[in-house]
Parts: C-alpha cells; sequence; structure tokens
C-alpha cells in the first residue's frame, strides 16, 4: 500500500472515529437511560427488595436477571420531561427473579426502574404455581 | 386484605404511597398469566397531563402479594400518536422482511443446485458455520439472552424440572445459533460458488477465503482487517451524521440491547456481535449472483443500491419503537459499496464488525453504572488490541496471497462427455494434480527488507504448463526470481515444467550467474526434450544491497520495468533462446545477460504470455497497451494490491471467456525512501 493510500485511510479512520465520537453522547438512543446500576447491584437490591417486602431471605437462590426497553413510556418521558410524579418509571425495568430450587419451591420477582428503585413485585411457590389451583378464600 | 395491600404499596414506594387513591377492588379468576386473588387499582393523576395516568396494580391472594406493578395508563390520542409512527415503520420492516425471505429462497434454491454440481466448498462453508455457530451461542450466553429466556419460565414453571427447563433453554439457543450459523454459511458457500463460477471478481474473496483457511497471521488478511476495522469508524458515524442533519424527524440510530445492562458479560457481547446479516446477504450473495450475469460494476452498483437502501433506512427507522430484542443495521450504503470495491468483503465484514462493537460499546460508556462503562472501555480496548494486531502482522507477517489466489480461482470444467463414475475419478485426480503442483509453488514470497514482492500462477486448465520460483543462491542475500512458460498444457506441460523446477533447484545450489543457471538447464532440458517442447524462461538475480538485477531471458516475455519516479515504463528485453530448442553451444551464443540498477518506487513485473495473449469473447488480446496501461494505474500500490489490478484488469477484459493459457505474475516493488 502507498504512503498517499495508507494516510488517507487513517485520515477517514481518525475522522469517522471522530465525528462518530462527537455525536453519540447527543444522538445515541441509549444515552437517556442513564442506567445506574451493574449485575451486581441490580441483584443486591433486589434481594434486599424481597427481604423488606415479603421477609424472605433469597441467599443462595438462583437469580435471572432481565432488562426491558418500555417504547411507551421513554416516548412519554421524552416528550413530557422529568417530573416528580413518575420519578420511579424510566425506559428500561429491570426484573431479578430469585428461583428456590429447593423446598416450596418459592419464586420471589422485583422489577426495578433505571436507578433501582422497585416498581414491581410478584411472588409465586410451588402450591400456587401447580395447574388447577382454585382462588383462594 | 386492604390493609396488607396498602401496607405492601407503602413499603414498596413509601410516603408516596398517599398520593394515590384507590380506585377498584375485585376478587379475581385465575386467567393464563395472572393469580386468582383480589386486585386493587389505585391510580394518580398527573399534574398538566390529562391524558395520562400513573397507576399500581396489585393481587393479593390472602395476605401475600401474588403481584404488584406500576404503570403509566395512556388516553387514546396518546396511544393514537405513538402507533401511527410504529405503523410507518412496520410497513417497510414488513418490505424488508419480504425481501429478506425472498434471498433467504433463492440462497436455499442455488446451494442445493450448486450442491448437486458439487461446486459447494463444504469445507469453508462449514469452517463459516462453525465459527458464527460458536460466536453466536457464547453471545447469546454473555448477552444474558438465555438468561432472559429462562426467566419467564422459572417464573411460572407449567411442566418440568428447573434442570430440565435449564437444558431446553440451551437447546433453543442452540437451534438459533445453528440456523442463524446454517443460513450465514449457506449465503457464503452459494455466493462463493458463483464468484469462482463467473471467475470475475475473486480478489474480492480471497481475504475471506484466506481467514476461513485459518491463515489469520498471513500480511494479506490482517491488512484487510486492519483496513476495516479502522474505516469501521466511517460506518459506525454515518447513521449519527444522517440523523444531525435534521432532514429525518422520526429517525434514530440503533439503540443497545436492553438486556446487554444486566448481562454476565457486556465486553464480550459487544465484541462477539454477529455479522451483519444485511450486509453479508448483499456483498456475500447478492453481488456475486448479478455478477455472474452481469459484468459492468456500475449497474451492479446500481443492482445492490435499492436493497442496501431498503436495509438502511429500515434498520435505521424501526429503532425509535424498537423493543431493544432485535438488532438492526445501520450504515449508509454508499461506504459500504465504496469499501468493498475499493478493497474487499473481508474488509467490509471487518468494518461492520467495528462499527458494531463502537456502536454497542458507545452505549454502555453512556450508562451511569461504573461496571457498564468499564465493559464499554473493554470493548473499545478488545477491539484496538485487535486493530493493533492486524496492523503489526500486516507488516510483518507472511503473505500467502499466492495461494489462496489458486484457490479462489475458477475451476475448470473436466471430463465431460464421460460416464459419472470415471468423471469422478478423473476429477479426483485431476484435484490431486492440481494440488501438488501448486504445492510445488512457493507458499509464500520471501520477505527482503525494502522489497515487496508478490506473485500468483493460475493454470488454464487442472494443471498447468506455468512456474514461478525464488531461488536462495550461493551468493549472500542474492535471490533468484523466476518466471518459466512450458510450451504446450495440461499434464504434458506440468510434467516438464516439474522438470524445470527440479532442475533450477539442482543447478542453483552451487551457481548464481543466472546465464550460468539457464545454460546448464537447457543442457539437460535438449537432451531430455528432443526439440519436441521448450520452456521460456526469464531468471533475474536481486542484489538487495546493491538494488541490481541480473536477469537473463531464455525467449520468455520481457519484464517490464516500471520507473516509478519519472512515470515510465521499459523492458527488459536481453536476447535469449528458449530452453531446449537448441543445443548448448548455440544457446550458450544467444543468450546475452544485462544488469541494471533500480531505484526506490520502481516495480518489476515479470509474468507468461498469459497476460498480453489473454482473449475476449470477441477474439481480441489483450495485449502488450493494456498491460502497460494497467501497469501505470499501479504506481503507488503495494505489490499485492498491484497484482489485484493487473489481475482484475485482465479478468475484466476478457469476462466470460474462459482462458486459454495459464497466467503467472511476479510482483517486485523496491520499497520507497
Amino acid at each position: 500500500m502507498s504512503r498517499r493510500r495508507l494516510a488517507l485511510i487513517l485520515l477517514l479512520a481518525a475522522s469517522g472515529y471522530f465525528v462518530f465520537a462527537l455525536l453519540v453522547p447527543r444522538f445515541h438512543p441509549s444515552a437517556a437511560w442513564r442506567y445506574q446500576m451493574g449485575r451486581r447491584e441490580a441483584v443486591a437490591r433486589g434481594r434486599e427488595a424481597a427481604q423488606r417486602l415479603y421477609g424472605i431471605d433469597v441467599s443462595g437462590w438462583a437469580t435471572r436477571l432481565t432488562a426491558e426497553h418500555q417504547a411507551e413510556i421513554e416516548y412519554y418521558l421524552a416528550r413530557s420531561g422529568a417530573r416528580a410524579e413518575t420519578s420511579r418509571l424510566s425506559p428500561i425495568t429491570t426484573s431479578v427473579l430469585f428461583v428456590e430450587n429447593v423446598g416450596q419451591g418459592r419464586r420471589v420477582r422485583v422489577e426495578m426502574s433505571s436507578s433501582g428503585q422497585p416498581n414491581g413485585l410478584a411472588y409465586r411457590d410451588r402450591v400456587m404455581n401447580a395447574p388447577g389451583q382454585p382462588a383462594p378464600e | 386484605m386492604r390493609k396488607a395491600a396498602a401496607a405492601a404499596l407503602n413499603q414498596l414506594i413509601g410516603s408516596d404511597a398517599n398520593q394515590f387513591a384507590l380506585v377498584s377492588e375485585a376478587q379475581q379468576e385465575r386467567r393464563r398469566e395472572q393469580q386468582a386473588g383480589t386486585r386493587f387499582i389505585w391510580e394518580r393523576a398527573i399534574a398538566g397531563e390529562p391524558d395520562v395516568k400513573l397507576q399500581i396494580e396489585a393481587t393479593m391472594r390472602g395476605r401475600i402479594i401474588s403481584e404488584l406493578r406500576m404503570r403509566l395508563v395512556f388516553a387514546a390520542n396518546f396511544q393514537k400518536d405513538f402507533d401511527a409512527q410504529h405503523d410507518s415503520v412496520g410497513l417497510l420492516a414488513t418490505l424488508n422482511a419480504f425481501v429478506i425471505l425472498v434471498v433467504v429462497l433463492v440462497v436455499i434454491g442455488l446451494f442445493f443446485v450448486f450442491a448437486m454440481r458439487r461446486e459447494i466448498n463444504y469445507t469453508l462453508a462449514l469452517v463459516l458455520f462453525g465459527a458464527a455457530f460458536l460466536a453466536m451461542t457464547v453471545l447469546q450466553i454473555s448477552a444474558g439472552e438465555l438468561e432472559a429466556g429462562l426467566s419467564d419460565q422459572d417464573f411460572r414453571p407449567q411442566r418440568g424440572t428447573d434442570s430440565l427447563r435449564y437444558l431446553l433453554a440451551l437447546l433453543e439457543t442452540l437451534l438459533l445459533s445453528f440456523f442463524y450459523a446454517l443460513c450465514l454459511a449457506a449465503m457464503w458457500g452459494t455466493g462463493f460458488a458463483l464468484v469462482r463460477r463467473a471467475g470475475v471478481e475473486t480478489k474480492r474473496a480471497a481475504s475471506f477465503v484466506a481467514l476461513l483457511r485459518g491463515k489469520f497471521l498471513s500480511r494479506f488478511v490482517s491488512g484487510r482487517v486492519a483496513i476495516g476495522i479502522m474505516l469501521g469508524g466511517l460506518l459506525a458515524a454515518i447513521p449519527y451524521l444522517v440523523v444531525a442533519s435534521g432532514l429525518f424527524d422520526n429517525l434514530r440510530p440503533e439503540q443497545l440491547n436492553a438486556q446487554w445492562l444486566v448481562a454476565p458479560a457486556p465486553a464480550l457481547a459487544a465484541l462477539l456481535r454477529p455479522l451483519s446479516y444485511g450486509l453479508f446477504a448483499i456483498y456475500g450473495f447478492l453481488v456475486p449472483l448479478f455478477q455472474s450475469r452481469i459484468r459492468e460494476r456500475w449497474v451492479l452498483r446500481a443492482l445492490a443500491l435499492p436493497f442496501g437502501c431498503l436495509w438502511l433506512w429500515e434498520g435505521v427507522l424501526d429503532e425509535l419503537f424498537d423493543g431493544g430484542g432485535r438488532r438492526r443495521r445501520r450504515t449508509l450504503i454508499g461506504v459500504a459499496d465504496q469499501i468493498y470495491w475499493r478493497f474487499d468483503f473481508l474488509t467490509l465484514m471487518a468494518a461492520a464488525f467495528a462499527a458494531d462493537v463502537v456502536t454497542s460499546a458507545a452505549g454502555l460508556l453512556l450508562q451511569s453504572a461504573p461496571g457498564l462503562v468499564a465493559s464499554g472501555w473493554m470493548a473499545v480496548g478488545g477491539l484496538g488490541a485487535l486493530c493493533a494486531a492486524a496492523l503489526v502482522v500486516s507488516r510483518r507477517g507472511r503473505d500467502t496471497q499466492t495461494e489462496d489466489e489458486a484457490q479462489v480461482a475458477p475451476a475448470p470444467a473436466i471430463g465431460q462427455g464421460l460416464q459419472p463414475i470415471e468423471r469422478d475419478r478423473l476429477m479426483a485426480e485431476f484435484g490431486v494434480a492440481r494440488l501438488a503442483q501448486q504445492q510445488m509453488l512457493p507458499a509464500a514470497p520471501p520477505a527482503i527488507h525494502g522489497y515487496h514482492i508478490t506473485a500468483t500462477c493460475r493454470p488454464a486448465r487442472e494443471v498447468g504448463g506455468d512456474l514461478f520460483d525464488f531461488l536462495k543462491l550461493p551468493d549472500d542475500d542474492h535471490l533468484g526470481i523466476v518466471v518459466a512458460d512450458v510450451s504446450g498444457k495440461g499434464v504434458p506441460a506440468s510434467l516438464y515444467m516439474t522438470l524445470t523446477k527440479g532442475l533450477l533447484a539442482s543447478v542453483s545450489e552451487n551457481e548464481s550467474d543466472p546465464s550460468v543457471i539457464l545454460r546448464e538447464v537447457n543442457r539437460h532440458l535438449y537432451q531430455v526434450c528432443r526439440r519436441k517442447i521448450f520452456v521460456t524462461m526469464l531468471l533475474g538475480v536481486l542484489d538487495p544491497a546493491t538494488r541490481t538485477l541480473t536477469y537473463a531471458r531464455a525467449g520468455h516475455n520481457p519484464t517490464v520495468w516500471r520507473h516509478t519516479a519519472r512515470g515510465a515504463s521499459s523492458l527488459l528485453g536481453a536476447p535469449g533462446l528458449g530452453l531446449g530448442m537448441v543445443s548448448g553451444q548455440m544457446f550458450d551464443k544467444s543468450l546475452r545477460p544485462e544488469t541494471i540498477r533500480l531505484e526506490p518506487g520502481d516495480v518489476l513485473f515479470f509474468y507468461s504470455d498469459g497476460i498480453p495473449e489473454a482473449m475476449n469473447a470477441r477474439g481480441e488480446e489483450y495485449g502488450m497497451e493494456r498491460m502497460l496501461a494497467a501497469i501505470e494505474r499501479c504506481d503507488e500500490l503495494h505489490a499485492a494490491e498491484a497484482l489485484d489490478v493487473m489481475l482484475d484488469d485482465v479478468a475484466e477484459f476478457v469476462g466470460e471467456t474462459p482462458p486459454h493459457d495459464d497466467i503467472t505474475l511476479v510482483v517486485l516493488r523496491v520499497a520507497e525512501r
């Protein structure tokens, strides 16, 4: 490869990455998420919420993490801006599921906003998950 | 129960619970997704937003909250705005999906056609399949897709044990990877068969083939990878430039897959993003498909354009309301097109890979969690390390282009008119002979400081009579460069070619003078050939230290000496008769070696008559004039690129006409100061 061609490629490479770095913070759709938790922190917060709300110590249980993009919420938040009422909602909902592999086969799921505030809960056990289980009194 | 529900609400959101009013309390039967129990709904109005309400729904089973969720409830007009834009995007998505479906069906059809004709290179397709399968599987696990798939099943297990569910989810992951890899391999395998069949533009497949052959450490492959990664920045920047232009209100570039925020290894996931299906389909399959029928490059590009645009706009547009699960491709097709035609398929794929990595890494870097930011930097660092390694290897690695070009060259039809069994046997034997002959040629040109050398030899038939070689001579550091052509073609020529190579190797063990070597070879050949066959040869002896080349020419085509600094070309046409034609004395008299002094930047093109005598469908010869014109265009190019330009020019000239003679080309370039 000639020097001129190599120089051109280097110039294009530098320009491309420079423009990308310049525009990404402004236009990357995920920039608005400002996701504050890592995987480990999400599990810790979920565990704490399970203890506080259900009184269950989920240490040692299997964990499953999912994060879901809520397009409608993102659309609304982008249109209406930040409000105190909706501070618990975020475009990303993180869900931590704790699964008890032994005993009653309990499941606790905690849903959180991007900042780690719980905004959803769910509980199941082997009895509740049994097919044809009648409604409780 | 109501008190217990209110207490749970308080525990969940604290004092904010006071802002919510209970609007509904009812018994609920068990449904598919919902538990039986008492269902409570609280609502809160949002100031200045009559169309939107914040709602919390809880289902209590006794005193236990079986489900509680906060959500926004939108009025119809809000939903209408949202859906209207979503629908317009959906139309493009549907069209894109339809095009992909058609392409996949065409791929499947052609794959079977080529498979029946045994024109699919299964080894390479299998390597691609294996690599894609492995990458996709690791990606799904590292990106948390397997975990996401398990999550819902684990919450409401319908049947089976936890282990069985995990096994089934894993199987599902493997199946997805399997079909992804299968499509990719079938697409490329068919595209490559089309390229080989058409026999044009083979150089655009060569580096990818070399990569599949595991030649990561060759200069050729790593150079393309390095260039691709560098140009990836352009591909990555383009969607943002389109959006920043403000010309399109609804556009947004691709967003990060939300699942990666909680993935076990987001940095690894960013580095393993699967190859761009869109680009792969267009340049790995569609362009070769069009090429097999159409020669004009502008028509090819025009045909590829609508596919590229559709893929681009759909990819950019649908991200606005994408659920985060799908990863769409985006780039301006024009840039991808330029990269493909100016470089090759591997460069384009490397660029797409780099663009994907930096786009994903940027998504991670823009988050607030330190762990995600670190993952983003790790992905960028990984890409940078790969680029640096590729750059280093591209300067210091082995050059394996010769062999790969030969493998990419179109396979000629043999055994026509024979019974299938006989033909198969003959093909197998010729395959062995072809491979053996190719293996006789140097695997890679020698690396000499201050010089770039590359070479190729493409037999017109199953085996050929052309030869090139690099001789290690007894004089220190002197290198012998040989190009030879045995009269005739096919098997007889190949046998004499083998003999000539052996003689050369034997004589050059003790001799460095090119004229003496040729005289000795002639003496032996004359005895063996008995004037029935002859060999033309040019032997140049390069002294790298003094930049001199002493050559002797035994009736071979004159080497072209390109004086790059002066912009002129001259021919090395020292007199000499062909080997094996006349007895020793007459031959000795005819031979007059010459010595030339090379300047930095000068290029020597050693070639066989297969190039100037190449013919097109109208019976016209390529000729020296076209050849010299093509050489003029190589002034700024590396030896390997000059070789590509030359061969491409010949291929474009001959079109679909089958080659009637072997083509050999050795390019030596003196590095500039």
